[in-house]
């Protein structure tokens, strides 16, 4: 007898005897690889908390078999319209996991929450010691030092010619490090990235016009790996449908809006499944609407992976929409904003 | 007409030329992509003075030709590289000191070792007629190279044309594809020189990427294309060549600028 059964029809569609919330982590993976509408699967579970609970809302489950269901659960799946049926009613169910959840977290709060206490964690450490890098014998960034951990996020602000792209440029070792050291997970950064952890989002380059569609330069964020077509058509589709520009795939990269460039360069990212995601002015050429989608799609990669993410930015706009911590940069150190 | 142009390939220099000059054709151009997207027409221009030192050895120590050629040509592209390395990656200034260089040493032996002059400048035209078959296997291998990098490293290729810190920050190893990339191209050059000349061999390898570029919309469009238009403009020179007695380089020339000026006409008048 499995723990969880989802079945759409008279068709299973998924079975697992996991542990913990680990099976409904497993269905929602299914769900997303198998495009199967989550409103159409009943889902059957021995137990659910609040914690389980939020898991099947959030992935958009409407019906559902209990055997043992909390009350929090209850009021949970009433609040979202879920129709519930279960075998036996208990005010709680004793998991420390339920302890945990509080009554004003939001259902994206508790997602992320046990994500994070599953270990899906993307994000990776980040340290740099005290560095000295610039161009041509000139240093830009002097005694500079940060550190940030696994899924952390953090803006750094700065003047132009600061040195904010030059931060992101020392840490993937495009700009030498004269002095000091960048560790990625406790680990050197070079090596590091040269094993793709880190993904970069770079300022709209306009200098090269030569044609390239939209799904080449996606691809460019699995190039150094290996992967049968069939995978990496999926990881393809998946990067390019989360961003929502899987309909320009065939088009010529060059002839994209600002906007368009910028959700394509993301799915890269995506596809890269990197550690630490480093984007240099990531909303310079987008309009209002490009820019909330921006945002958006970086509340979902925050909610879903959680990877530790810098943006150097002095676009007051989203500084203030995603309030996050920020740093400012000036005479080649950061200080607190 | 058919049979008569049959009977022509069928003669055994002439099948030797025509198979060897299909092949380069279609898969050559390959090679004019990577020169334009990475920006090294100059270098190319390296390259064509890198045959004529090894044009003018290659008489003066009595050894085969292309083989000569090939080794020259990889030795100065190797020095290409390396004295990029020191100088900030900047291959053009670099491409410009080795081009002067390589012309002025080739001079220098022809004067030195009296060679004739006519002899070497014979490579600046070429004939896939004159090919034997160490020389077409040699062709057919480089073009195999070719091939195989194309489909097998696409990925890698298409990143670091894009752009070569993006490449980097995904993992690719941008310095050793460049050093693929450059060698590559360096074989390519020397062994269409055979078959077009030095003056004539981007009618094969470039042209056929700039109209290929001119109207696709992505890096494996503009790679199939240009071997496509390498093919046609290979084997309609070659039929022109044959039909109305012509020099085959200056055909396939002819007939690829012809598509060049067609293909900027068309897009003018869109």
């Amino acid at each position: 007898m499995y723990s969880l059964r989802a079945t759409t029809g008279r068709d299973l569609v998924f079975q697992s005897n996991g542990k913990w919330l680990y099976p409904l982590f497993e269905l929602e993976e299914h769900i997303k690889r198998h495009c199967i509408t989550p409103g159409d699967i009943y889902l059957e579970d021995k137990i659910a908390g609040r914690a389980a609970a939020s898991l099947m809302i959030r992935m958009g489950i409407k019906r559902v078999r209990i055997r043992l269901l909390s009350r929090y659960a209850l009021d949970l799946f009433e609040k979202h319209d879920v129709n519930c049926s279960y075998d036996k009613l208990v005010d709680k169910i004793d998991c420390r996991t339920e302890d945990l959840i509080t009554a004003g977290m939001s259902i994206d709060d508790t997602y992320r929450f046990l994500r994070k206490r599953a270990g899906f964690i993307a994000g990776l450490s980040l340290k740099i010691d005290n560095i000295t890098a610039g161009y041509d014998g000139r240093d830009v960034l002097s005694g500079l030092s940060l550190e940030l951990e696994a899924g952390g996020q953090l803006i750094v602000t700065g003047e132009n010619g600061s040195g904010k792209s030059t931060l992101l440029r020392a840490v993937l070792g495009l700009v030498p490090v004269r002095a000091g050291a960048v560790l990625i997970d406790g680990k050197p950064a070079l090596t590091e990235v040269a094993g793709g952890k880190a993904a970069y989002l770079n300022q709209i380059d306009n200098s090269n016009r030569d044609p390239v569609s939209a799904e080449e330069v996606v691809r460019i964020g699995f190039a150094s790996k290996r992967l049968r077509k069939d995978e990496a058509d999926y990881k393809l589709e998946l990067a390019m449908r989360r961003t929502g520009c899987f309909d320009l795939a065939a088009r010529d990269f060059h002839e994209l809006s600002g906007g368009e460039k910028q959700k394509v360069s993301l799915s890269r990212c995506l596809c890269q499944e990197p550690g630490i995601f480093l984007m240099d002015e990531p909303t310079s050429f987008l309009d209002s609407g490009a820019n909330r989608e921006f945002v958006s799609i970086l509340g979902e990669l925050l909610l879903v992976e959680m990877p530790t993410i810098i943006i150097v930015s002095h676009d007051r706009g989203l500084i203030g929409s995603i309030g996050w911590s920020v740093k400012h940069l000036s005479g080649g150190r950061l200080s607190d904003d | 007409m058919i049979s008569s142009m049959l009977e022509i390939i069928l003669l055994p220099p002439v099948m030797k030329g025509f198979i060897s000059l299909m092949v380069v054709s279609a898969v050559f151009p390959i090679s004019g992509v990577m020169i334009l997207r990475m920006n090294l027409l100059q270098m190319r221009f390296m390259l064509t003075h890198g045959v004529i030192l090894g044009g003018a050895l290659s008489l003066v120590i009595g050894a085969p030709q292309l083989p000569v050629i090939i080794a020259v040509n990889l030795l100065v592209v190797l020095l290409l590289i390396k004295l990029s390395d020191d100088d900030s990656g900047n291959p053009g200034r670099i491409s410009v000191l080795l081009m002067v260089l390589t012309i002025g040493l080739a001079g220098i032996l022809m004067h030195k070792f009296k060679v004739a002059a006519r002899d070497t400048l014979s490579i600046l035209w070429g004939s896939p007629f004159t090919l034997n078959v160490s020389d077409m296997i040699i062709i057919l291998f480089i073009a195999a190279v070719l091939l195989i990098y194309a489909i097998a490293g696409f990925s890698r290729m298409n990143a670091v044309f894009f752009n070569a810190d993006l490449a980097q920050s995904a993992g690719v190893n941008v310095r050793l594809h460049r050093t693929m990339i450059i060698i590559i191209i360096s074989l390519t050059t020397a062994a269409a020189i055979k078959l077009m000349g030095a003056l004539l061999v981007d009618a094969l390898i470039i042209l056929p990427a700039f109209i290929a570029a001119s109207f696709s919309g992505s890096l494996k469009k503009s790679l199939i294309n240009a071997s496509l238009l390498g093919a046609v403009f290979g084997f309609g020179g070659f039929y022109l060549s044959v039909q109305f007695d012509l020099p085959l380089s200056g055909s396939i020339s002819i007939l690829g600028g012809a598509a060049y000026l067609l293909v900027r006409l068309r897009r003018k008048s869109l």
